[in-house]
């Protein structure tokens, strides 16, 4: 293929660098639209993983940490977070080059991971900053677990989990759908995007041999 | 001299099997107004975009051949450097806002800022430039909020403030209606007044008609046909590339079918009106003579 | 007439000494604990007040900060793990660690939460921009910043009229869990989809309007930045190492 650079350099291309406050936004929107339906979790990680999946870990991390600043000018307690965000987005981009979100059972796995490496920045974050609640709903649950006699720590595990398992797996699953709906011109701009289009040309090859 | 030379282009996208631009061969003149069309597809886009290096710096892909434009290998100069020499407009107004700008005079600004044209200069330019395109009332407000037509007159004004002498300017009325195309249009004219080399891609026959010099079809990205507006129009061949015809010359078409002799193809309208008067003296001259 | 007054307001200092002024403020109360906080906040308070934003200065802090400091404390003195116990009811029990710890944290979470909102409340972002760029920074960074803070409004519309559609299709916004979660996707599909496509475009506007090309750049704002500008940012840093020293001392000391 020609013309095609490698390198941190390379992945942040100047349509990588639009897409970083569009990814940001994409943050906000998610998060305030989960809000306004009212449903039980944050999805405020959408636009960071997007952009991990299709421009790597290093924009991703970027993003993330980036977002929560953002976030922080009228939400301080986003802040320290940062250091969450900037874990998601580099796991994810990481995962994403190995070819890890290229079908729903790599999928899953990818998904695991990401849940398993939120949940420790979570717990680290949540204790040096805030001793262990930060007034979220979160903090909540694992306060009425402490009240039923459940250990410190066990509540924090346990807690952390029941709220990551579904919003990273949402928030997973929004761009994995979206990078399904672009078409390969789109995906061909971003660094990770070849990973993608050839993982689609292979499962279309195998169908048609299939069909044979 | 020419302003524009491309020799032999042919282009390829990178997941694409076919090229969507083939041989190309096109010499477009100094201060001259170059229209292209040709029917979807035809890669009347592409063939802006490898004007101005987006292609295959942006898109990537396969080039082979040449493209010159004032005595620069466009392929061979970085992408920045392209943007002091040639002006680019395209379909969407909504994206063609830079996002940061927060009133329409700090829009038209931005492009300055980049150059590095001193503060006064600036200011004094895009006075200037908003006076000529009529946009001053816009001057204060925010560019999100304008309407789609004020849009595309923001960002002509914007590109035109940048001085370049070379003008890209691609479907800019697609997404317009009448009243704003006509608005789009009295900007393009001013521009040819100022006497900028421009390549349009426009889907409104009537208009390159009236304004273009040099009328370029392009058919699965080969030219096709080439020549003045009035050439390519009476030329029967164009309709089969998919091209509209003006309105007039297809008045003037179907007049001619119904048995009236009339002089040529007219492709404008103040044409067609002079064709038709001309008929017309020469009938009633005629029944003079029968009357005698 | 509006516009003309906000230019007046902002322009009273230089955003950067803005800038420093509040990282100043959180970085002491941030390393004292809560008395120092709380006087921080009472200064932040009186700068919101020279510049005449006072009342919309509390009335955003009060809806933010006080109310989650509070939340936190609360939470944080009851259910943080200690054996000396110094006040009890029921299940819930005060420890001596719990509420030194609570107190720690949150003096330090009111006072660097307070300084971020009097940031985002005093500074114009494209004026900090502006200052920021001709001190060197790559107008990269500056053009992210400035783009995300344009585009996060512009998204939140887009995403309002998109939820309107849904509703006026008939999506029950107010049903059970699964039926709003299942809103949630084909809301937000298109809206990103659109942006991913539009940021395509984009690109190439900035390139057209000679975002890469290599020349210095230019500003037609012009940030006046006086004497008392200077004199106050030479005074933070000041305080800042003043203070950062004192507590090395008071550590040293203690132990």
């Amino acid at each position: 293929m020609n013309n095609e650079k490698k390198g941190i350099r390379a992945d942040f291309n100047m349509i990588t660098i639009l897409t970083i406050p569009i990814a940001i936004a994409i943050n906000y929107v998610g998060s305030t639209l989960a809000g306004t339906l009212h449903l039980p979790i944050y999805l405020d990680t959408i636009g960071t993983f997007l952009i991990a999946l299709i421009a790597g870990p290093w924009v991703g991390g970027l993003t993330g940490a980036l977002s929560n600043i953002m976030v922080s000018l009228t939400h301080p307690i986003a802040m320290p977070y940062a250091i969450v965000s900037c874990i998601f987005g580099i796991t994810a981009g990481f995962m994403s080059k190995k070819g890890m979100f290229t079908n729903i059972k790599r999928f899953i796995l990818s998904g695991a991971f990401v849940v398993m490496m939120g949940v420790l920045g979570t717990i680290f974050v949540v204790l040096t900053f805030f001793g262990g609640f930060d007034g979220s709903t979160n903090s909540m649950i694992v306060a009425a677990m402490r009240t039923m006699g459940v250990p410190f720590w066990l509540a924090l595990v346990i807690g952390n989990f029941i709220s990551e398992i579904p919003d990273k797996f949402i928030a997973l699953l929004v761009p994995y759908l979206v990078i399904k709906g672009m078409s390969d011109r789109y995906l061909y701009k971003f660094s990770n995007g070849h990973i993608f289009i050839e993982a689609r040309k292979k499962a279309k090859e195998k169908k048609e041999k299939k069909a044979e | 001299m020419d302003s524009i030379q491309i020799t032999n282009l042919t282009y390829k996208y990178p997941i694409s099997e076919e090229p969507v631009l083939r041989n190309i061969n096109l010499n477009v003149k100094k201060g001259e107004l170059c229209a292209i069309i040709g029917a979807n597809g035809s890669g009347k886009t592409t063939l802006c975009n490898a004007i101005r290096g987006f292609v295959p710096k942006f898109y990537k892909g396969e080039i082979s051949g040449e493209i010159i434009v004032n005595g620069k290998d466009v392929q061979k100069e970085e992408i920045g450097n392209t943007a002091l020499d040639i002006g680019f407009v395209f379909q969407n107004p909504f994206t063609q806002i830079s996002g940061i700008a927060k009133t329409v005079f700090e829009e038209l600004a931005y492009g300055l800022e980049n150059m590095g044209i001193e503060r006064e200069i600036i200011i004094r330019r895009v006075e200037e430039t908003m006076r000529m395109t009529k946009i001053e009332e816009f001057r204060d407000r925010n560019p999100f909020q304008l309407s789609g037509g004020q849009q595309q007159r923001v960002a002509l004004a914007a590109i035109l403030v940048m001085g370049q002498p070379v003008l890209v300017i691609d479907e800019p009325t697609s997404q317009l209606d009448p009243q704003s195309t006509d608005d789009v249009f009295e900007v393009i004219k001013l521009m040819k007044s100022m006497g900028k080399t421009i390549v349009l891609v426009e889907h409104k026959m009537e208009q390159i008609a009236e304004y273009a010099d040099h009328v370029v079809v392009l058919h699965k990205g080969e030219v096709v046909m080439e020549g003045t507006a009035k050439e390519v129009f009476s030329n029967p061949l164009c309709e089969e590339y998919h091209t509209r015809l003006p309105q007039c010359t297809k008045i003037a078409g179907e007049l001619k079918n119904m048995g009236i002799d009339m002089e040529g193809t007219p492709v404008t309208v103040e044409e067609t009106v002079n064709t038709i008067k001309a008929v017309m003296e020469n009938k009633r001259k005629e029944m003079e003579k029968w009357r005698l | 007439m509006n516009m003309q007054k906000e230019t007046e307001r902002t322009q009273k200092l230089n955003p950067l000494t803005i800038l420093y002024i509040v990282v100043a403020l959180a970085v002491i109360s941030v390393i004292y604990d809560y008395k120092v906080s709380v006087v921080c906040v009472i200064v932040m308070m009186l700068v919101a007040a020279g510049f005449g934003e006072f009342t919309s200065y509390l009335k955003l802090w009060s809806r933010s900060i006080l109310w989650m400091c509070a939340l936190c404390f609360v939470l944080q003195i009851f259910f943080i793990p200690g054996e000396d116990v110094i006040w009890k009811y029921g299940v819930f029990q005060v420890t001596r660690e719990g509420l030194e710890q609570a107190s720690k944290l949150c003096s330090r979470l009111f006072g660097a939460g307070s300084a971020a909102i009097l940031g985002f409340r005093l500074i114009d972002l494209g004026n900090l921009m502006a200052v920021l760029e001709k001190s060197g920074i790559s107008p990269t960074v500056t053009y992210v910043l400035m783009s995300t803070a344009n585009i996060i409004p512009q998204m939140v519309k887009r995403m309002g009229a998109i939820l309107e559609a849904q509703k006026s299709r008939g999506i029950e916004m107010e049903s059970n869990m699964l039926v709003r979660a299942k809103a949630f996707l084909p809301s937000i599909g298109p809206l990103i989809l659109n942006a991913i496509v539009n940021a395509e475009e984009r690109a190439i506007t900035l390139e057209a309007r000679a975002f890469s090309a290599p020349c210095r750049k230019t500003s037609i704002k012009i940030i006046p930045d006086i004497k008392t500008d200077k004199i106050i940012r030479k005074l933070m840093i000041a305080a800042v190492i003043l203070a950062i020293g004192g507590k090395i001392i008071l550590w040293t000391a203690f132990k």
